[in-house]
């Protein structure tokens, strides 16, 4: 059999900084989203969730991340979530662990009482970090971002310009939000942030 | 402040007389106006900077072409437009009194030929009994067809505002949106003591100013605060405001629009200062505000009078007068006349006396011994004139004199070259009304006030008809603090300056005609940017017009892009004369936004050329691109149209190409783009049989099926294949343009039609690249990719199986047995990562097989081959029956469309149903929107009987096909029928036949 095919990340360009403000890919080992099923289906994901990974799924649009740093769960509207396992996380030991078996830990403890689908390759995150971040997103995101209104932890279910994205705030020291966004509009979104960032149209 | 004989500049700009407190006049800023070399200071706007060098002549009236000046010093200036810059950043219809100056500026005067102090067309103002009210309606009624080629080219010509730049704007716009506790729109006294109390409490505070400068009203009156210049309590003030960290104060941020939930447009006009703006700045922003609080303190803008002749230049606002004296030491003439019915505009007599001119003479339209005119004349030694009026101004390019009429109807002509007048203050509530509210007539101030507010506003100051300094200072703060309190900040009031106590004593003057409709020498104008006269309100009266939105809309009053500022209240009084009616009687127009005009450039944002819209890319975009494929827009996403190799000469020998070799061996084709919809939960079958038309429940894990869904009102809405990957998970493919429709429609139906069913679904749409292979070779190419425990022989993965696999040496795919093309075929699913890789290895391993990809354009004359319906069928207009899958509709189970799908209309046997069309002669084209005609019938819409939705060059039939609907189609096979293009103005004779062109047994796609 022949060799394994490689993987090609979302957009080509290089990460940027300008201003004082970087962005770039943060890539995803595995992503999946979880739909609670109706019923009892919810409280037992809840609890199935807590057992395996030792973190309550939020209710509102927050994110909570487990203690070993591999996996975080955002909310993205009633009843559903969803589970990221970032390639670069590193658990306690400091050796990087990608996040592999995300599904298969997911699977077994909670694949009876939700919906689970791949979103590894669905979703790509950026990473905007550096002073202003805030004032650059609000150059695309209707939301208030203001460190009153928006915190680290928060997320945002919402449009960058035309563009549908999941916002999560990372840290205020240095700002650092993440966008997360259908890998069809990437470049799109990395051009758009660009411009956001300096100015220039290209 | 010091004369004019003091002033060092006062050589190069004879009218700079004073020390402006918003003007560096240690610095020189070189500028022309029509070739003319001028200068000015930093501060000074284009209006001040003219003025200075005595210049008021700055334009010709829209209609009339008649010599204008400059009217005000703010953004209600109807008169002063011109043409700013050079090139790609040449702006028409600038108002000079807004202009920031900036050194190397070029600005010209317009609606002027061949130059502005000697003009063509003035000569329309001879005409003017034509031109006047209605004339559009009147004169330019017949030939209709003159109206596109002579008159509009004409009017066009003759109205000219200006031109607007050839290039594409060079800048670089922005948008945004930002949120806020309270939003404070202007920053004279009241929205400045708003700002300081709002801010103290630590709400977040955003102060929005369209001056240049924060101030209002304190820069440009000669008034004191705590015993100093107000100017210097301004920037105390903002001192303040800048120490507060959640307080933004926002200059040449003009609020133009109210809108619902708290949400404001603001336009930041950010380097339009700057001949070029800045590396990476933006020209100008659009901000949208979202703030809990608005406290709006926008102050008033002062009414002209009406009497004849009011637009010479030279006359101007008593307030505006002040203005160019206080806050940019320039006076407008030497000899004035004050013309007034308040208080205030005395104040103008004082401040030019102040400064050296003379002030020629007093006219106060109060009667006798009321009012301060006589101390004010007295003291600036000018003869005083109570209870009279200006009956006419004599001076075409500049005021040489006026005609005094005193109380007792004696004239008396006194020269001079500056009228300052004043008819008091209108409260500038543009913002209090977007949301439909008509504001309120206050008799005792002679003005409109707001009425019912929009949610969470409130007004102040002048903008509240609250004239004295004191009483604004002091409704501001409470009104910023009551605001700050409302978001749950509380705080004590600021300390407020001293102000002095100002009188005002309004009396209406509305004009000074002794009828509106008599009105016969001289023009006295009520609308200057529209040439709007008092004798046209009388004449749209008299014909007819009495109500305030007749009157607007026939005479064109207010709808000038200054939008009435300073003439619809006039207008309204004098309608009211005439109509005798009182003024509250009469009403008033609603103020619509923008309260000033806004670039488009600005709407637009980053938002423009490529980047109007978004783009969405498939996984193999990359690989595509380096392949040299061509490349189309299929709603956002990019999609290879085709992939021409060298040596071929026309895109339909490409297409041509790839049709063959899907026939003949294999190709490939990405078509990630469709819908994937992945549903899950115990009743995932169950909401399947609902939303589509046919039959779920017996699909076998394993396989997949063609659903057709309706919409509830019965026509055919979106068609896919779903595959039944587990007990209770399938997965939905839906067409590319309907794949987020179809999204919502499933969500609507699982929230709102049956909230009790247990089932879930999210979109892989970008989880998975999807592609397809298709040919005779597939399986033999596949058998390449596929990992060898998969046995892909027809019997163990026949037509529309669907299964997991791995590919590649493990890697995890879902290959699925579906044809669009008709030939034996799968798509193949693998992570979007390795979409590019998997593209790759098709071309390696289908190389013996004579592989090729292939684009949309070959996917669609395969589909056409074949019959499938496509975008073009189901156009929203066509049912099942018309794409003959009338069959499919079940009658054991209900569904969305099932009742609406009966309708008498729309199972009509004589409905237009879906044929295959072939033209008698091979080579006539066929094409998609020509209609179809019994032979030898007119062209007529009574003899249509359907028309062509997709046509094609069928390389494989070897002649041009097309896919249509025909009335009682099914019917008709071997009839030949007339093909009418009007567009090409063809017809062509085809004969109808089934739609299935290629294998219309079926025996390739189960080979």
């Amino acid at each position: 059999m022949a060799d394994k095919l490689h993987a090609t990340a979302p957009i080509g360009a290089e990460a940027i900084s300008a201003n004082g403000l970087r962005l770039a890919l943060a890539p995803l080992a595995e992503a999946a989203s979880l739909g609670a099923f109706a019923g009892s289906g919810r409280a037992e994901l809840l609890a199935c969730v807590r057992a395996e990974f030792g973190v309550d799924l939020p209710q509102t649009p927050k994110a909570v991340t487990t203690a070993d740093g591999l996996v975080t769960f955002l909310w993205c509207g009633p009843s559903q979530w969803l589970a990221l396992a970032p390639a670069e996380a590193s658990g306690p030991s400091g050796a990087s662990s990608g996040g592999q078996g995300l599904m298969a830990r997911l699977r077994a403890s909670c694949g009876a009482v939700c919906a689970l689908s791949a979103q590894g390759d669905s979703r790509t995150a950026l990473r905007l970090s550096g002073p202003g971040t805030r004032a650059v997103l609000s150059r695309l995101v209707p939301v208030d971002l203001h460190p009153r209104a928006f915190r680290a932890g928060d997320v945002a279910l919402t449009l960058a310009g035309h563009i549908p994205v999941i916002v999560r705030h990372l840290d205020d020291q240095p700002e650092a939000c993440e966008l997360l966004v259908f890998r069809s509009f990437a470049a799109s979104l990395f051009h758009d942030l660009h411009v956001a960032m300096t100015g220039h149209t290209s | 402040m010091s004369g004019a004989a003091s002033h060092p500049k006062a050589g190069a700009q004879p009218m700079r007389v004073a020390n402006g407190n918003a003007v560096d006049t240690s610095r020189t800023l070189h500028f022309t106006f029509d070739g003319r070399r001028l200068s000015g200071h930093p501060g000074d706007t284009l209006a001040s900077a003219l003025l200075a060098h005595g210049i008021h002549l700055a334009g010709r009236s829209f209609k009339y072409h008649r010599p204008r000046g400059i009217l005000s010093a703010g953004p209600e200036e109807p008169n002063a437009l011109v043409e700013l810059r050079d090139g790609a950043r040449r702006e028409p219809n600038t108002r000079a009194t807004v202009a920031e100056l900036f050194d190397g500026l070029v600005a010209r005067s317009q609606n002027r030929w061949p130059s502005l102090a000697f003009d063509a067309l003035g000569m329309n103002g001879l005409l003017s009994s034509v031109l006047g009210a209605g004339f559009y309606y009147k004169t330019f009624m017949w030939p209709a067809s003159f109206w596109e080629k002579v008159y509009e080219p004409a009017i066009r010509r003759a109205a000219g505002l200006g031109r607007a730049a050839d290039e594409a704007d060079p800048d670089h716009y922005e948008k945004a949106t930002t949120f806020c506790d309270v939003l404070v729109v202007g920053s004279g006294p009241a929205g400045l003591a708003a700002a300081l109390a709002a801010g103290r409490a630590g709400a977040r505070v955003i102060l929005c100013e369209e001056d240049s400068l924060p101030g209002g009203r304190l820069r440009a009156e000669h008034m004191t605060l705590d015993g100093a210049p107000a100017a210097d309590w301004v920037a105390k003030a903002c001192q303040a405001l800048a120490a507060m960290p959640e307080v933004t104060v926002m200059t040449r941020a003009c609020v133009f629009g109210t809108y619902d939930g708290g949400t404001y447009g603001v336009l930041e006009r950010v380097a339009d200062h700057k001949p070029v703006p800045a590396e990476g700045e933006a020209r100008q922003r659009l901000w949208r505000i979202v703030a809990r609080r608005c406290v709006v303190a926008t102050g008033a803008i002062e009414r002209p009078v009406v009497f004849p002749n009011n637009d010479r230049p030279g006359v101007m606002l008593a307030g505006a007068v002040r203005t160019y004296v206080n806050r940019f030491g320039v006076a407008p003439g030497r000899r004035a006349v004050v013309y007034t019915c308040n208080d205030d505009g005395l104040r103008t007599a004082r401040d030019l006396a102040r400064v050296g001119v003379k002030v020629a003479a007093i006219v106060d339209s109060r009667p006798e011994g009321t009012g301060a005119g006589a101390q004010v004349a007295r003291d600036c030694g000018a003869p005083f004139f109570a209870g009279a009026s200006l009956a006419d101004v004599y001076g075409s390019k500049g005021v040489k004199s006026v005609l005094v009429r005193d109380h007792a109807g004696q004239a008396h002509n006194i020269a001079c070259d500056l009228v300052a007048m004043s008819g008091g203050w209108s409260p500038n509530i543009a913002l209090t009304t977007h949301q439909g509210a008509r504001p309120d007539y206050r008799e005792d101030i002679c003005a409109f006030v707001p009425s019912a507010l929009p949610p969470g506003m409130v007004v102040v100051g002048a903008a509240a008809g609250v004239f004295d300094t004191a009483e604004a200072l002091g409704q501001g703060a409470q009104a910023g603090q009551a605001a700050a309190a409302l978001c749950g900040f509380e705080t004590a009031l600021p300390d407020l300056p001293r102000a002095e106590p100002a009188s005002y004593g309004i009396q209406a003057l509305f004009h000074a005609l002794k009828g509106v409709a008599a009105a016969k020498k001289g023009k006295a104008f009520v609308d200057f940017q529209n040439d709007v006269t008092a004798r046209d309100i009388g004449l749209a009266a008299h014909e007819g017009f009495v109500s305030v939105e007749h009157l607007k809309r026939y005479t064109t009053l207010g709808m000038a892009t200054d939008q009435g500022k300073t003439s619809n209240v006039n207008a309204l009084a004098l309608l009211a004369e005439v109509s005798e009616r009182s003024i509250a009687q009469t009403g008033t127009t609603l103020i619509r936004p923008p309260t000033q005009p806004v670039a488009i450039g600005a709407l637009a944002g980053a938002h423009r050329g490529p980047h109007f819209k978004p783009e969405r890319l498939p996984p193999t975009h990359q690989w595509a691109m380096a392949q040299g494929a061509v490349f189309t827009a299929n709603g956002l996403w990019q999609r290879a149209q085709w992939y021409p190799r060298a040596g071929e000469q026309t895109w339909q020998e490409t297409v041509n190409r790839e049709v063959r070799t899907v026939r003949e061996a294999v190709g490939f084709c990405d078509v990630t783009t469709l819908g994937k919809i992945d549903i899950q939960g115990p009743d995932a079958a169950e909401f399947l049989e609902r939303v589509y038309v046919n039959a779920w429940k017996k699909l076998p894990v394993g396989r997949a099926r063609y659903g057709l869904m309706l919409r509830e009102d019965g026509f055919a809405y979106d068609d896919g294949t779903t595959a039944r990957l587990g007990e209770n998970h399938y997965v939905m493919t839906t067409t590319t343009a309907n794949a987020g429709g179809v999204m919502a429609h499933l969500e609507f139906c699982h929230q709102w039609l049956w909230p009790e069913m247990d089932v879930q679904f999210i979109s892989v749409t970008d989880e998975w690249a999807q592609i397809a292979v298709a040919g005779p070779k597939s399986r033999d190419v596949l058998r390449q990719i596929v990992d060898p425990e998969y046995d892909l022989s027809n019997e163990a993965f026949g037509y529309m199986a669907a299964r997991s696999v791995t590919v590649c040496g493990g890697q995890e795919a879902r290959l699925f047995r579906l044809s669009f093309s008709g030939e034996l075929a799968y798509e193949l699913a693998v992570p979007a990562r390795y979409g590019a890789a998997l593209a790759e290895r098709l071309m390696q391993m289908g190389a013996p097989y004579g592989i090729a990809p292939y684009g949309t354009e070959a996917l669609g004359v395969l589909r056409i081959e074949k019959g499938h319906p496509a975008g073009p069928e189901l156009n929203g207009q066509t049912t099942a029956h018309d794409l003959g899958m009338g069959r499919m509709l079940s009658t054991r189970k209900d569904f969305i469309g099932r009742v609406m799908a009966q309708r008498p209309a729309l199972t009509d046997p004589a409905r237009p149903t879906l044929v295959g069309l072939q033209p008698l002669c091979a080579t006539d084209t066929l094409a998609a929107g020509a209609h179809l005609l019994p032979q030898g019938a007119l062209a007529t819409a009574a003899a249509d009987q359907g028309w062509i939705s997709s046509a094609a060059w069928s390389p494989t039939v070897g002649s041009w096909i097309a896919l249509g609907f025909l009335a009682n189609g099914a019917t008709r096979l071997g009839e030949v029928v007339a093909v009418h293009n009007p567009l090409a103005g063809t017809v062509v004779n085809a004969r109808v036949v089934s739609p299935v062109f290629v294998d219309p047994e079926g025996e390739r796609l189960h080979g």
